[in-house]
This record gives structure tokens, sequence and C-alpha cells, in this order.
């Protein structure tokens, strides 16, 4: 596991990766009226939160890649499977050590039930899982840092916006709401919100299925795609 | 550009039928419709990526199924078995077409048009891919035997120098051997008996110019006898090609015991017939250490008047492999170039057994005498 243990403290290292992974999302649950009244802009503005965090802790791929550090890792007795499994899991972990925190801070805090807890929990990981992948595959496509970086804050904006972050799903045209459905954003803004109005029903749980599906076709494009 | 091939084709109805999928999606705008184009992406690109076994697709057609009446309107999910019938058609996984049992149950013309087109379709590519296929399994065989004969050409040409550098040395053997038995033993003799008379001259009344130049003769002809001595040790080889070499070779064997018995005359064997014996006793030996567990080798040559035999037997064959593979066909061709034969017997005991003929020129000088006859 000693890429797995170099890849969580490279990407931690990094003061903004940090701030975006483990401070702000810490930070934004201890913000009460987020998280209070008509609103509740606290759950998918956490969501943009994971989802900047993931973008910016999985640029490690690509670093690796420009800097030819996976060069020289696969001169070791290392499967390419292996490196991509600890590189992703790397990622994963400590924006899920993350958001359980966050969620058992948010039960304690805000009388959330059990059942909501967990469903949240469960929501945003996948969310999060699904995020590293889409990051993943993004970064397969290009060969420099500067041009995935600078596409990519665009095209995660724009997955903010049309999924439903930052702007409610329901005020969206039809259109564009048809548009963001194939961004994992819309499903995890959705599952928050029939999480929100009507419990854990048929909807949240396709919700998390889409969500998982995109997870596996991201990692099956990039996980085939020439990286060094 | 890209050759249009099965393979092609496959991927741009595949995409379609996808397209088609999205479209009829955002005309229902179900989510569960929505889940299900993306499951069916996730399997495909599953199969298509870490080649899974192809008879997963029997599970897209039983979770298409289980969700069909999920999706409104009904029909929209029916498609996607159309597009389901032809990805199994196309590989090969027949059972699919129970699929078409569905309209059964809901019976609809456009539906049957649908199933039809996409089996037929599945049916053509597959037909076209199993084609295609085996023209390159063709190509391939083709190549792997240009290649195998490039090889052989490669292996027969550096027979051929070996021969040439192995016959000229044994040829400067020959020649120092009988320098050294024939004429050096006469040189050596006359000097011997040139001494001898020397001191008898000293004996007698010799005129001393004689005596003089009797010395310097003498002087000479042991400067000659010496001279012939190093053109003899310089001559003669280091390494012969013969038993000795193939004892050596066995002895350095690291894997197990060598077990090496010579029965026979071997004088008589020629050369480029040791070096076959030598090359085909390496490839044995380099099999034994690639192949095989064995415990112990067992080398044997027998050499009768008429020919000289070879054989490698090892007890670790192995069930996999194969009896024959590119170097000992190589050594096979070879053999026949010089009127030998090599066979292997793959059976508990793994044998490779080389015949190779001696040209005994005596006999053939008499077959040539009763000819003229």
């Amino acid at each position: 596991m000693t890429i797995f243990r170099y890849a969580m403290i490279k990407g931690l290292q990094g003061k903004l990766t940090l701030i975006c992974n483990c401070i702000l999302p810490l930070a934004l649950i201890f913000l009460r009226p987020l998280w209070t009244g008509d609103f509740q802009l606290g759950f998918s503005i956490m969501a943009f939160a994971i989802m900047s965090g993931t973008f910016l802790i999985s640029q490690g791929i690509m670093e690796d890649r420009v800097d030819n550090t996976i060069t020289r890792i696969l001169a070791a007795p290392v499967t390419m499977f292996n490196y991509l499994v600890q590189k992703l899991l790397a990622y994963i972990v400590p924006i899920t050590v993350v958001i359980i925190m966050v969620c058992l801070i948010g039960f304690a805090l805000y009388d959330w039930t059990f059942s909501f807890t967990i469903a949240l929990m469960l929501c945003y990981n996948v969310f999060a899982i699904a995020s590293v992948a889409l990051t993943f595959a993004w970064v397969c496509l290009f060969k420099s840092k500067e041009t995935s970086m600078g596409t990519f804050s665009m095209f995660l904006t724009a997955m903010a916006v049309i999924g439903g972050l930052l702007i409610p799903v329901e005020v969206l045209p039809t259109a564009i709401r048809y548009i963001g459905a194939f961004s994992p954003s819309y499903w995890a803004s959705t599952g928050i919100g029939s999480l929100l109005l009507d419990g854990v029903t048929l909807r949240y749980w396709l919700s998390i299925a889409i969500m998982a599906m995109f997870t596996v076709i991201f990692l099956l494009y990039g996980g085939k795609r020439r990286i060094v | 550009m890209k050759k249009l091939s099965p393979q092609i084709c496959f991927l741009i109805f595949k995409i379609l039928g996808f397209g088609l999928l999205f479209a009829t999606w955002l005309l229902s705008g179900d989510v569960t419709g929505f889940f299900l184009i993306l499951f069916l992406i996730a399997m495909s690109l599953l199969r298509r990526r870490v080649h899974v076994a192809r008879f997963t697709i029997i599970i897209d057609i039983i979770v298409c199924t289980i969700l069909a009446t999920s999706w409104e309107p009904w029909e929209y999910s029916v498609y996607t078995l159309g597009l389901l019938l032809f990805q199994a058609i196309y590989l090969g996984v027949y059972p699919a077409i129970l699929t078409l049992l569905y309209l059964f149950y809901e019976f609809s013309p456009l539906l049957l048009a649908i199933f039809i087109f996409s089996a037929i379709c599945g049916l053509f590519l597959r037909f076209w891919n199993l084609e295609f296929s085996e023209k390159f399994k063709e190509r391939d065989k083709l190549a792997e035997k240009y290649y195998e004969l490039d090889e052989l050409k490669g292996d027969l040409s550096v027979a051929l120098t070996q021969v040439e550098q192995m016959t000229a040395v044994a040829e400067r053997a020959r020649i120092s051997r009988d320098i050294h038995d024939n004429a050096g033993h006469e040189i050596v003799a006359a000097y011997i008996s040139f001494q001898t008379a020397r001191q008898l001259f000293e004996g007698g009344n010799a005129d001393k110019n004689v005596l003089e130049l009797y010395d310097l003769a003498l002087g000479r002809l042991d400067s000659g006898v010496n001279k012939i001595r190093e053109a003899v040790h310089n001559m003669s080889t280091i390494i012969s090609p013969g038993v000795e070499k193939l004892q050596g070779i066995c002895e350095s064997f690291p894997v197990c015991d060598v077990e090496f018995n010579v029965y026979g005359d071997t004088s008589k064997v020629a050369v480029h017939a040791w070096l076959m014996l030598e090359s085909c006793l390496n490839e044995s030996l380099t099999n034994v250490l690639r192949h095989s567990k064995a415990k112990k080798v067992t080398v044997n040559i027998d050499a009768t008047p008429h020919l000289i035999r070879l054989l490698v037997e090892n007890d670790g064959s192995l069930k996999n492999n194969k009896p024959m593979g590119r170097g000992l066909r190589n050594l096979r061709h070879r053999a026949a170039a010089i009127g030998g034969t090599l066979s292997v017997d793959a059976g508990e005991v793994f044998r490779v057994i080389c015949v190779i003929p001696i040209n005994n020129q005596k006999e053939a000088e008499a077959e040539d005498e009763i000819i003229a006859s």
C-alpha cells in the first residue's frame, strides 16, 4: 500500500486541496443557516464542495503522468491495475472520512434522523466516488495538465449549474434539466432533494444507482486509456 | 482512414441504438429508463474493455425484462430488448432469441419489426465477423509459416558457416596429425641417427672441415625439427567437434544429472554430423530446462559403421507440452538436409532421436568400383 500512502500524503499536501477536502466541508456543517429554514442550501453547497475537492485531489494522476513519476513507479513490479486502485482509493478515503464526520456532526447539531443521516452519508459518498471517477476519466483524455485543469474548471462550473448544485433543479428549464441528467451532480441533487422531501424513496435509490452506473462507466472508460 | 470492419459496424449500430434509447428517454423523462440505459452502457463497456464472458448479456436481458414494466410507457423498455437481441446474436448467444416471447405478452407490429430487424442485423454482422476472423487466422498462419521459414533459413545459414569453419578446423587437425605422425617421426628419427653418427665421427679420423660442415647441417636439422614441432603445435585445435564436446555440454547442464553413454566407434563420423548432433543436444537440453520437470536426463550415442544415432530422453514430460516446437522442427529440416531423420516421442518419457548416416569413403569407392565393373 505504498502508492496509496504516498498518494494520500501528496494529495493533501496542497493547501487548496486540504481546504476543499477537509476544512471547507467541516466548516460548512457548522453554519446553521445553511442547514435549517426553507431553502437548506447547505446540502447542495456541500455536494459542490465535495465535487471541487475530489477534482483537485484527483489531479495527482495527471501530475504523475506529467512529471513521469508513473513511468518510474511502473518500472517496479506494480501492475497498472494495482496503481490505479491504490491511487483512486487514496483520493476517495479522505473525502469519505470527512463526509462521515460531517454527517455525524449534522446528526448531532440539527436533529437529523438516523436513517436520514445514513442515507445522506451514502448519497454524498457515492457522489464523491463518481466525481473521482469522472475526474480520472477526464484527465485520461488530456496530455497537458494546464489544458485539463482549464477545461475541467469550466466543465465543473457548468456541471454544478445545470446539475442543480448552485441553482435548484426545479428552477432550471426542462431542456437544461435533460442535459444536466448526463452529469452525476444532477443525480446527487435529485437524490438529496427526494431525501429532504420524501425520505428514502425509490427515486432516491434510483439516483444512487445512476451515480454508481456513472462511476462504473467512467472507471471503465478511463481505465483502458493509455495514461503512460 | 480506418477500413470498415464488422466491429466498427457493430459499434455504430450500438451507438445508434443507445442514441435512440436516449431519445425515447427524452420523450418519457422516466428515471428508470435513464438508469436502464446507463446500466446497458456500463455492461456493454465491461464486455468490451474487460473481456468478460459474452454470456453476461443474459444478465442485461434479465434486468431489462424485470424493469420493463417500470419504464413508462412500456414500449420504450422493450426497445432496449431489441438492442440486446442484436448484441446477443452478434456475440453468438442464441438463447437470447427467447426474448421474442415477450411479444406474446405484449404484441405490437412495431416491436415485431424492431426485433426482426435487430436479429437480422446481428446475424449478418456475426457471419461477417466470423468470415473476417477466419481471414485473420489464415493470415496469422501464413505469417507464422513465413517467420518459421525465415528462421529455418537463418539456422541453415548459421549451420553452413559452422560446418565450413569446423571442416577447416578438422582439416588443420588432420594435417597436423599427419605431419606429427608421419613426416615428424621420420625426421626426428633421422636427426637422432645423425647425432649418433656424429659421436662415431669424433672417434675416427674425420676431417675438421667435414665435421664443421656436418655440425652445421645437424644444427639446421635441429632447427627444422623445432620448427616442425612448433608448426604442428600451432595447427592443432583446442576443441574439436566430437564426443568430448557433447560430453562437455552434458556435464555443464545445470538443472539435473545427465547420464552420457557412447557405444561404438565414433572416429568415422564427419564434422557436419557432429555439428548436427551438437545442435540437437543443445536444443533438447534447452527444452528440458524450459518445458519439463525432469530429474534425470539420459544421452546415448550409438555409432555403427553406417549411421550414428543420438538419443536424448528425460523423465519430466509435461502433459500440456506440444510434441514438437519450432526449434525441433527446424532441426528436423536440417537433419533431412544431410540425409538424416529427427523424431520425437512425447510419451511419459520424452525422447528426441536423431539418426544421421555416415558416409564411409572406402565403401563408397567400393560401390563405385562395382558399378564401374
